[in-house]
C-alpha cells in the first residue's frame, strides 16, 4: 500500500526549512511554525483536555528548535513534533501542575466550540457532536491513533513513532476505534 | 489499486481525505468508493470527524517565533574538522615546547637526582631504619580503573567515527520516554 501514497513534498519541505533556519534564516522557524502549529493543537487537545493546548505548542516548538541540528530526517518533522507534544502533556499530567486546568474532552471541546460560537457565529453540527462524542468515548489509545489517521492524516508508521507502538498495532488500534464509532453511531 | 482487497481500499481513506494519493490513485479510490456504499459511508464519516476537530482557539504563532531559541548551528562545519583544525595548527608549536622541555627537564632533573643522592647517603648512613608497609595488593595482579578516554586521545579518524556515532541518534528533547499505556483515561470520558 505505501507504492500509492504521496508523502514526500511535506518532508522535503520541511527539510529545506530546517536547513535554512540552521544557517541563520529566522522566516524558516516562522514558516515551520505555521506549517505545524494548528496540528499540533488540534493534537495535544485530542490527547485529553489540556486547558492551554497553546503552551504545550509553544514549549514543543522551544523544544524542538533546541535540538532541530539533531534532526536527521529518519522520521517525518511533524511526527517527530507530535512525539515532544505527547510527551510534555504526560509530564504534564504527571508532574500535576495544571490539574485545575484539567477537564474531561468533551468539556473542553464545547469550550472551544462555545468561543467560537461567540467570535463567529459557527454553530457545531449535530452530527458532528454525535461525532465528537463517539470519539471521546474510545480509550485514550485508540483516540489518539484514530486522530492521528483522520485529523492529522499521519500514516500508520509516523502513528508507531508518536504513540511508541508498532504499525501493526497502530493499525489494530485505528480498525477498533473505527469500528466502536460506527457502534455508539448506529446505537 | 485495481488489486487491492477491500480492507486495504478501506486503508487508504484517510490518505484520499488528506490527499496524499496521486491523481490517478485517487481517481481509482473515488471510483471503488462511488460503487461500494460501506466504503462511501466510511468516506463520509471520515469527513465528519475530520470537520468536528477543525475548531480550535487560535495559535500566536509570533508570540511560539519570538521564544524560540536561535539556530544553534551557524555553519555546517563538522566540530570534528573545526578540532582537525586546531589541531593542525598547534602541532608546531608543540613540538618545539615539547622539546624545550624535554632538554630543560635532563638538566635540571639530572643535576638535582645528583645532589638528594649525595645527601641521603649522608644521612642515612648512620641510622639504618627499615619501614615495611604491608600493602593489601599482590604482585602481579594489577587492577586498573577504566575512567574513560579523553577526547584529545582519539584520532581525528575516531572523532569522525564518534560523531558519525552521535549523529545516528535522532535527538527527542523531551524528558521521560514513557509507554502508550501511560496514557490515563480523562475523567468523565
Amino acid at each position: 500500500m505505501p507504492d500509492v501514497i504521496r508523502v514526500g513534498d511535506d518532508a522535503e519541505i520541511d527539510r529545506a526549512l530546517i536547513a535554512r533556519w540552521n544557517a541563520g534564516d529566522q522566516r524558516a522557524a516562522t514558516a515551520l511554525v505555521e506549517r505545524h502549529a494548528t496540528s499540533l493543537a488540534r493534537f495535544i487537545g485530542s490527547l485529553g483536555a489540556i486547558a492551554a493546548p497553546e503552551e504545550i505548542v509553544q514549549d514543543t516548538f522551544v523544544r524542538a528548535f533546541g535540538s532541530l541540528d539533531a534532526f536527521r530526517g529518519d522520521s517525518s518533522l511533524r511526527s517527530w513534533l507530535f512525539t515532544i507534544a505527547r510527551r510534555l502533556v504526560l509530564d504534564e499530567r504527571r508532574a500535576g501542575r495544571r490539574e485545575r486546568n484539567h477537564v474531561a474532552l468533551e468539556d473542553a471541546q464545547d469550550q472551544l466550540i462555545s468561543a467560537d460560537d461567540v467570535l463567529d457565529g459557527v454553530v457545531a453540527d449535530e452530527s458532528e457532536g454525535r461525532v465528537r462524542d463517539a470519539v471521546s468515548r474510545l480509550s485514550p489509545l485508540q483516540r489518539e491513533v484514530f486522530t492521528l489517521r483522520v485529523v492529522e492524516g499521519l500514516s500508520y508508521k509516523e502513528i508507531a513513532v508518536v504513540a511508541s507502538t508498532t504499525e501493526g498495532a497502530a493499525r489494530v488500534h485505528y480498525h477498533n476505534a473505527m469500528r466502536a464509532v460506527k457502534e455508539f453511531l448506529d446505537a | 489499486m485495481r488489486d487491492k482487497t477491500r480492507d486495504e481500499l478501506q486503508d487508504l481513506l484517510p490518505e484520499l481525505l488528506h490527499g496524499r494519493l496521486s491523481a490517478t490513485d485517487a481517481a481509482e479510490l473515488e471510483r471503488a468508493v462511488a460503487a461500494d456504499p460501506d466504503l462511501a459511508e466510511e468516506l463520509s464519516l471520515l469527513r465528519v470527524v475530520q470537520a468536528s476537530h477543525q475548531r480550535l482557539p487560535r495559535i500566536d504563532i509570533g508570540r511560539i517565533v519570538a521564544a524560540l531559541p536561535a539556530p544553534v548551528r551557524a555553519s555546517t562545519a563538522s566540530v570534528v574538522d573545526q578540532l582537525a583544525e586546531r589541531r593542525a595548527a598547534k602541532r608546531p608549536m608543540i613540538s618545539r615546547s615539547f622539546a624545550r622541555a624535554a632538554a630543560l627537564l635532563v638538566v635540571v632533573g639530572g643535576g638535582t637526582m645528583v645532589s638528594v643522592w649525595r645527601v641521603r647517603d649522608a644521612v642515612f648512613t648512620s641510622a639504618k631504619t627499615s619501614i615495611v608497609v604491608d600493602t593489601p595488593f599482590v604482585a602481579g595482579n594489577t587492577l586498573q580503573l577504566g575512567l574513560g578516554t579523553s577526547t584529545d586521545e582519539l584520532s581525528v579518524e575516531q572523532l569522525r567515527a564518534l560523531e558519525s556515532d552521535i549523529r545516528s541518534l535522532d535527538g527527542v528533547p523531551s524528558a521521560d520516554p514513557d509507554a502508550a499505556s501511560e496514557l490515563l483515561p480523562v475523567e468523565g470520558a
